[in-house]
């Protein structure tokens, strides 16, 4: 059934390819041409000109293939012109006797392509613009994305310093260097391996958002399942870490790509583990808010500090000079930030009264409106 | 040498199998290992190991092939050993037969910890042969086949028909991942047009009744975009 269903879909997708038409551009082509007869009437019975009904038309032709997508509508409004045009013509020409059949055709012919050259013209520019607009947003996406490939191999760099730097060290000292110390730099290696090891998997998360065309493949999903997931995953790291978790009592099903969802839980986590300067317990919650799923990660640690606030989902690294924060703190948040506005949903984070801060954030329960919501990056 | 169990390692990366190899020799198995599908179906044949390490991606045959064809004659464990992510793949493998899925990269204790609860579990199903009698427990949940009875602690929990037969059959395979689909199969028929849904709100239930909360579960565990699995006490 599903296979049928693609099927049916890939089809009108083949169709639409073809003829780019949309209900738009119907509307669109109905009230221009509507339009145009209209002031052409309007016209005959006051001037009873040809030339102003010509150049009416003519605009209105303009206008519909400048304002619709691709040739066909340009195209059928100029046969509509060139016929009103005759008929007016014929009924209001001073020497209508004298219009014989040849003459009428020969007339017709003129107009008809007089008017459809413009229509072409027009079409041919629109189209051309289009295109480069398209292009101009392609090479916009391609900038970002070469931007945020940059940015993380610069990321990744630094453990991998670390990690070959410890290895060799202990591979070329092999026998001068004391047990204690080997240890240390092995250890060393073993914790920016852990460390690359998340950054891949942060990675990884944005390409399963990019690979469908910014689509993300949403199934409902029991929150409690992707909750207790993630604080398992996280408990395995962290072990000493308490957390409590509160869920609703009554089964809450939710649209989204649970291993999304899941990195953002982990992430939001872990940086109450690096972040929050020590917290006694993290809680995790979640509550249902009329058409959302509202998500609570809370820590009661030293807060967010105000000069870091403003800048928290903006992608940049804070604190970067002086190195106070740590480094994952740019990529793991802005990827928690493209997961969620790929949802459709919201993420916040504000300072709690009594010492510690919460990040929250909203997933719709009804998301198909979002179904094709781009996903950006938002690291810089 | 002799008491060690066998283990296969198929890795077409060199750098990988050595790491694996060694850390297991240091942990008194004996490890071989396998550099091709080719070799690895006849390595299998000829060693017959307790547990085979298979990584999915090898130059001459679809690793996927191979579970295949190595379950059409054996039950030995296999591990899969991907850097595949998405949970379509993991699904794939449970479904043709692997026992466990672990995806690069990994630490050497976890690995350690799947090889021990696969050897367990061959040793257990070959001595209880998977048969529906008799009691399983974990910690203080206790399944008992016979009487179709489920206590926690001291406690008799009421579980409907289908509910049961999910917490049975998540027991008889505790500690291996079941995916949605093996387990609708198996309640409702192998026609069943059963959605995912009916399965999550029967383990929502489920897990109402059984977890103390239902966000830190102690007994049935679930797989993100998998399946469930019921712990096995490690």
């Amino acid at each position: 059934m599903d296979g049928e269903l693609y099927m049916n879909n890939f089809i009108f997708k083949k169709i639409k390819v073809m003829f780019p038409l949309s209900a738009g551009d119907f509307v669109t082509m109905a009230i221009l041409e509507t339009a145009a007869m209209a002031a052409g009437f309007v016209l005959i019975y006051l001037g009873k000109d040809i030339i102003f009904i010509t150049l009416i038309f003519m605009l209105s032709v303009v206008l519909i293939s400048r304002f619709t997508h691709g040739y066909f509508f340009g195209s059928f409004s100029s046969l509509i012109s060139a016929i009103a045009i005759n008929i007016l013509y014929s009924e209001f020409s001073p020497s209508k006797n004298s219009l014989t059949s040849l003459n009428y055709l020969l007339s017709f012919t003129c107009v008809f392509t007089c008017i459809i050259s413009v229509s072409i013209i027009t079409c041919a520019l629109t189209e051309q613009s289009r295109e480069k607009e398209k292009i101009r947003i392609q090479a916009e996406k391609e900038k970002i994305k070469s931007n945020f490939l940059r940015a993380i191999s610069h990321d990744l760099r630094t453990p991998l310093t670390s990690i070959l730097g410890s290895n060799s060290a202990v591979l070329e000292n092999f026998d001068t260097l004391s047990r204690e110390e080997m240890i240390a730099l092995l250890k060393n290696v073993n914790e920016e391996s852990q460390w690359l090891i998340r950054m891949v998997e942060n990675i990884l998360s944005i390409t399963r958002i990019d690979a469908n065309d910014a689509k993300i493949s949403k199934q409902y999903e029991a929150v409690e399942e992707i909750v207790g997931e993630a604080v398992q995953k996280f408990k395995k790291r962290f072990p000493a870490q308490a957390v409590t978790v509160k869920v609703p009592q009554e089964l809450l099903l939710v649209p989204v790509d649970a291993v999304l969802i899941e990195q953002v839980l982990i992430n939001l986590l872990e940086n109450v583990i690096k972040h929050s300067g020590g917290s006694d317990i993290i809680t995790v919650s979640v509550t249902r808010e009329k058409d959302d799923a509202v998500f609570e990660v809370s820590d009661n640690g030293r807060g967010i500090s105000a000069e870091v606030f403003p800048k928290l989902f903006k992608g940049e690294i804070p604190g970067k000079e002086n190195n106070c924060l740590d480094k994952s703190l740019g990529i793991g948040l802005s990827v928690c930030m493209s997961i969620i506005k790929a949802h459709g949903g919201t993420i916040e984070a504000e300072n709690r009264n009594n010492g510690g801060a919460t990040v929250r954030f909203r997933l719709p329960l009804e998301g198909e409106e979002h179904y094709e919501q781009q996903a950006d990056y938002t690291y810089s | 040498m002799s008491n060690r169990p066998t283990i296969l390692i198929v890795e077409d990366e060199i750098s990988i199998s050595n790491f694996i190899c060694s850390m297991l020799n240091a942990n008194n198995y004996n490890a071989i290992a396998a550099k091709d599908g080719k070799s690895a179906l006849e390595m299998v044949a000829s060693y017959c190991p307790e547990v085979i390490i298979l990584d999915l991606c090898l130059p001459d045959i679809n690793g996927t092939d191979i579970i295949k064809s190595v379950r059409e004659w054996s039950q030995i464990p296999i591990i899969v050993v991907s850097a595949r992510y998405h949970e379509k793949d993991k699904v794939e493998a449970f479904d043709l037969g692997a026992d466990d899925y672990i995806t690069k990269p990994f630490g050497s204790a976890e690995l350690l910890a799947r090889i021990r609860t696969a050897i367990r579990h061959s040793n257990n199903a070959a001595h209880s042969g998977l048969s529906q009698d008799g009691i399983f427990t974990v910690r203080d949940l206790t399944v008992d086949f016979d009487k179709r009875r489920v206590w926690v602690g001291k406690n008799e929990v009421h579980l409907t028909q289908n509910e049961y037969k999910i917490v049975a059959l998540l027991s008889k395979y505790a500690g291996r991942v079941l995916t949605y689909d093996f387990i609708i199969k198996t309640l409702w028929g192998p026609h069943a047009k059963c959605e995912n849904q009916i399965l999550r709100v029967n383990m929502a239930n489920i897990r109402r009744k059984l977890e103390e909360n239902p966000a830190e579960p102690n007994y049935i565990f679930t797989e993100v975009g998998v399946g469930y699995r019921m712990s096995d006490g490690e």
